[in-house]
């Protein structure tokens, strides 16, 4: 049997294309140009969905974006909109959310359970016993839901768009299209949205200044004017000067019992099925109103060969006009002051019966007594519209209830932002052709004056004559003819002792459910909205929030302006993921030396961004043996590693020293030209952020070093901090511009004195000293520090000068056996000194006491960012403290690991943080945080629950006399291997 | 002695190379007329530069008689060769080309 009409004028699709497609594994076809729903619909099929928590059978509901009766899934496609999505050759559909089929859904029982799963019931049931929340929860989580996330389906991309308009009119309705024409003319640049697919006006469509987005969505608003439209494929942001909100209204449904059968729907989703998609709704309808859109309805209805058994109208008069008195003329029975009690369900209760009819009392209840039921196969509604104000909301527009017609309206708009048409209040048609015309002369208005700097708007003579008039004060023009009828009623809800008198079609919420959560005190919007969930499914409340307030209205005695509504946030329309999803863009630095590396073997490792050599690979050894060998020839002779991954900052200028008092904990004031300091820095809480190595070049002129990974985020912090405090010093962000490598070992310096002229003898170069000379020709930077523990140079030059520096280190270097090491010999190194690697051995809540470096931080300083914190916390018990330990000396077992945890009395007590065997010392050595009463043999419990026993000794394990810094060591020449 | 960050990069092009302001330099490439037609990208890290910045930044510069832009993200051409352009409000960038022949490839490159 189809429902099929000839063809209507106008009609959407196109007959000569049938697309065949299969839904719940039956085969269906429709013409191109159908919906989903409108094909299934027009062959029959009644029940497309499947209500979300008591599985009830839904249909076509508002055809349109409004709800979510008919989500489909099309193989990895979720939560397809079937009234909106046209039908592709090849579609396999199937509804969301049910058990077995969409028709037979074994699920519907909890229908009938549906007393026990009153609203609040998560609420009260997990606050009082938590034990059955997990039953509960997976139950639940069986049960509900939307479409199945298939997690191998292919990665979709979905690039943005950007666009920019002088006018952005959101919605081509009469208003909407009047407002474009009226600012096009005046020259500007106007885009078009509207979520339908096509518009029908040629001069709209033909102008040279209107750009058209159809099918898409304005589905938000964000600070100065940038709305992101979103269309099947992708999302546009769009940033426009002005913005016109023409969004319309969205019809509201009646609430009674059974209001969500298929076969139930608004008018306005009938006259789409016939007008657009030339499908008969049903063949005998009742039609329920509340306004004279009801009455249109019933005529095209008649008209396309629907018989209309009756009009109930919920008013008791109705104004007799030419509409009205051509369906008298048909003998269809008007029954005005009356509600549709309950819609019957057929013996299958997939469909209506009849509806039952009461006339209403002056309170509104329904007069069972008189109850009659009229056999129809569909029910229209026609009682009321809620204006789609949402972006005017977000925008920040003060909206009022206008009671004489029902409905919130723009009371002040921000500047750059106008409306028209129903979401303005304006229903005639003639209105809101000239009510779009006023909107779309204001936005000129404003881009006339507007003009400022790169933001220059050409009006042409012609404009400025005709943006002139333009009203300033919005809502006198034009004039607001008095209303003969409130297009929505403000009470269009009958109670019903067997509830099922749906509000929310998302969340299946009946009446019952706002009267019980107003009565247990939820008797506010925010509270209600929360409590109840209404609007929080994926309709954002679009069918749902007008009745919702009228009922907390009625019952706590407010009036609707009084209630008020709650703001939907951006996205208001539900919105892949995919395309919200960036591309990652992940950068990956590498240094200047990076093929140097490559050609000496080295296997990489993600430091930060950068790459840097984890350890350089050696024919037929292992990594172990590789990283061993590099240790030993920084201890027994020389390495080189490439450091240029370190932050690098200059800084100059009069209050340098001062800058860095602040910004350190340390004291540098106080420091020599030629001299260099390490540096701790820390946060407002007192908390380890980075650390680094100052060097000072002049009485004005600082060079400094950050972690590697931090970086960015200090030159940041100090840029910021520059300009809060107005110092006299200026810095610049040397990390890419210059490279820096660090020579370490007993014959570091036997290497560099065949390249530079500087003198490089402990009194003239003494560690911790800097010095500027040349190596190999090439302008450097030199400090003599000790991070690894042997006579070093960290030697600093611009980054075009690496390979050439690298290049002359190497092979100065080969009489000594130079080796380059990499970042695992460094970390063994390091810990063998006793150093700390700020992220590794602190976390984001250690203090310089807890990790031993109080000596980092002079307290009696006048002030520096965390001194405060630190007082504080100095005066409290230490909670842990950073300590070096070893495992015994034959300990032949699994070690630990970084992370493991400490373990005293059954407590915890404390983590090991860095741990490591030292060829050096030949045996295990680490640093851990203990709690300060630990004592000095503990244990360390492993990843297969045993035990390590280790023991506390100070630090550094290695040369803690630091010997190896004194001119003690016999030149390289003489050792000859 | 100097290298070009992107070095190795250029390696795999087949090109006359020449040493130009100590550093290596990719200096033509076989049809890049043609290819300035419609896209190039030239490698030009061994141009002499140097930045400025700080408040008196500007004044400094016009005390040499060089015409700054007058906004960020803009550049002007330099009174003999090269070009200055302007990356903040008190930052400025100078490239001096080390002769002409190069600023002219510079402007192929540009076209």
């Amino acid at each position: 049997l189809s429902y099929r009409l000839p063809p209507v004028s106008g009609e959407w699709i196109d007959r000569t294309q049938i697309i065949p497609f299969m839904f719940e594994g039956s085969r269906y076809w429709g013409y191109r140009g159908d919906t989903i729903a409108s094909a299934l619909w027009a062959r029959g099929q009644r029940v497309l969905g499947r209500s979300f928590k008591y599985h009830r059978p839904r249909g076509i509901f508002s055809l349109s974006d409004r709800d979510v009766n008919c989500l489909m899934q099309d193989e990895d496609k979720l939560n397809i909109r079937a009234d909106v999505t046209p039908i592709e050759a090849g579609m396999n559909l199937s509804a969301i959310n049910t058990f077995g089929s969409v028709t037979r859904d074994r699920a519907n029982v909890i229908d009938l359970f549906s007393a026990f799963l009153p609203v609040g019931f998560y609420y009260k049931t997990f606050h009082e016993n938590k034990r059955l929340f997990l039953f509960w929860e997976r139950k639940i989580r069986n049960l509900t839901g939307l479409g199945k996330v298939d997690t191998s389906a292919p990665r979709v991309y979905t690039s943005k768009r950007y666009d920019f308009c002088d006018v952005l009119v959101i919605g081509a309705g009469a208003s909407g299209l009047s407002a474009a024409l009226t600012a096009a003319e005046a020259g500007a640049d106007v885009v078009v949205v509207d979520e339908n697919a096509r518009i029908d006006n040629n001069e709209v469509e033909n102008h040279p200044c209107i750009r058209i987005y159809l099918n898409a969505q304005a589905a938000g608003y964000y600070a100065d004017n940038w709305i992101p439209i979103v269309d099947r494929d992708r999302m546009i942001k769009m940033r426009a000067k002005t913005i016109i909100v023409a969004s319309g209204a969205s019809e509201q449904p009646a609430v009674f019992r059974n209001n969500d059968l298929p076969g139930v729907m608004l008018a306005s989703a009938a006259q789409r099925l016939i007008y657009r998609y030339a499908v008969k709704p049903m063949h005998r309808a009742v039609v329920l109103v509340a306004n004279s859109d009801g009455y249109r309805a019933a005529l095209d209805l008649v008209t396309y060969g629907v018989t209309v058994m009756a009009i109930v109208d919920l008013r008791p008069q109705y104004r007799n006009d030419e509409t009205v008195q051509a369906l008298k003329d048909r003998n269809i029975p008007i029954y005005n002051g009356c509600c549709i009690y309950e819609a019957r369900p057929n013996p299958n209760r997939d469909g209506v019966a009849a509806a039952i009819v009461c006339p209403l009392d002056e309170n509104g209840k329904a007069r069972t007594e008189y109850s009659r039921a009229i056999a129809c196969d569909g029910i229209i509604m026609s009682v009321g519209w809620a204006p789609a104000a949402n972006l005017l909301y977000q925008a920040g527009t003060k909206m009022r209830f206008e009671d004489s017609i029902q409905q919130f309206v723009p009371e002040i708009l921000p500047k750059s932002v106008f409306a028209c048409g129903r979401v303005n209040g304006i229903y005639q048609r003639e209105q809101k052709i000239l009510d779009g015309r006023r909107a779309g002369l204001e936005a000129i208005a404003y881009l006339a004056t507007s003009v400022r700097a790169g933001f220059v708007f050409k009006l042409s003579v012609e404009l400025k004559t005709l943006a002139k008039p333009a009203p300033t004060v919005t809502g006198d023009w034009p004039p607001v003819t008095v209303k003969s009828e409130s297009p929505s009623h403000p009470w269009p809800i009958v109670e019903h002792p067997k509830g099922k008198n749906f509000v929310d079609f998302d969340e299946d919420l009946q009446v019952k459910d706002f009267v019980n959560a107003i009565q247990e005190g939820f008797d506010n919007i925010e509270l209600l909205k929360r409590y109840t969930t209404v609007g929080m499914g994926p309709s954002q409340g679009k069918h749902s929030n007008m009745n919702a307030l009228r009922i907390l209205a009625k019952i706590t005695g407010k009036s609707a302006g009084e209630v008020g509504t709650t703001t939907a946030r951006p996205f208001f329309h539900p919105v892949p993921m995919s395309h919200l999803a960036g591309r990652s863009f992940t950068s990956q630095r590498q240094t200047s030396l990076h093929s140097h590396h490559v050609s000496l073997g080295a296997k990489f490792l993600s430091a930060g961004m950068w790459q840097r050599p984890e350890y350089y690979s050696r024919p037929g050894k292992s990594r172990e043996e590789c990283i061993r060998l590099e240790t030993e020839a920084v201890r027994s002779r020389v390495g080189i590693i490439d450091v240029g991954t370190l932050g690098k900052i200059e800084l100059r200028g009069a209050d340098a020293a001062e800058f860095l008092e602040r910004v350190y904990s340390g004291r540098y004031a106080n420091m020599k030209v030629g001299t260099t300091r390490y540096a701790l820095m820390l946060d407002e809480a007192g908390v380890i952020i980075d650390d680094g190595v100052i060097a000072r070049l002049g009485a004005e002129h600082f060079y400094f070093t950050t972690t590697t990974s931090g970086a960015t985020n200090v030159y940041r912090e100090l840029s910021r901090l520059n300009i809060m405090w107005q110092l006299d010093c200026g810095i610049v962000n040397l990390t890419g511009a210059r490279s820096a490598v660090n020579l370490a070992g007993p014959y570091a310096r036997d290497v560099l004195t065949k390249l530079t002229d500087l003198d490089l003898s402990q009194e003239a170069f003494p560690y911790l000293a800097a010095r500027e000379g040349t190596v190999k020709g090439i302008p450097a930077l030199l400090m003599r520090v000790g991070f690894v523990g042997e006579w070093g140079y960290e030697i600093h030059v611009a980054a075009e000068f690496a390979p050439a520096l690298w290049d002359a280190l190497l092979k100065a270097g080969t009489d000594c056996d130079i080796r380059p090491f990499g970042v695992e010999a460094q970390r063994l190194l390091r810990l063998e000194k006793g150093h700390l690697i700020i992220g590794q051995d602190t976390d984001g809540l250690t203090t310089p006491l807890e990790a031993g470096l109080e000596w980092a931080v002079k307290t009696n300083k006048s002030f520096f960012i965390g001194q405060r914190s630190l007082q504080i916390i100095a005066k409290r018990k230490l909670k842990q403290k950073l300590v070096g330990f070893m495992l015994d000396e034959n300990f032949s077992g699994i070690p630990p690991q970084e992370c493991h945890l400490i373990i005293a009395d059954g407590e915890i007590a404390g983590r090991v943080t860095s741990i490591a065997f030292s060829p050096t010392l030949k045996r295990y050595i680490g640093l851990a945080y203990l709690k300060p009463e630990t004592i000095d043999r503990f244990s360390i419990r492993i990843s297969n629950g045993s035990f390590v026993t280790a023991t506390i000794c100070p630090t550094p394990f290695y040369d803690p006399e630091n010997q190896r810094q004194k001119e003690a060591i016999a030149p390289c020449k003489e050792v000859v291997v | 002695m100097r290298t070009s960050p992107v070095y190795d990069r250029l390696q795999l092009i087949d090109g006359t190379w020449r040493e130009i302001n100590g550093m290596r330099s990719l200096y033509s490439i076989p049809d890049e007329d043609a290819i300035a037609q419609r896209l190039g990208i030239a490698d030009l890290s061994f141009l002499n530069r140097f930045g400025v910045k700080g408040a008196a930044a500007a004044s400094w510069l016009e005390t040499h008689r060089i015409s700054i832009p007058d906004r960020p993200n803009t550049w002007n051409y330099l009174p003999e060769s090269g070009l200055i352009a302007r990356l903040g409000s008190i930052h400025l960038h100078e490239y001096i080309p080390s002769c002409v022949k190069i600023s002219r490839s510079l402007s192929v490159a540009k076209r």
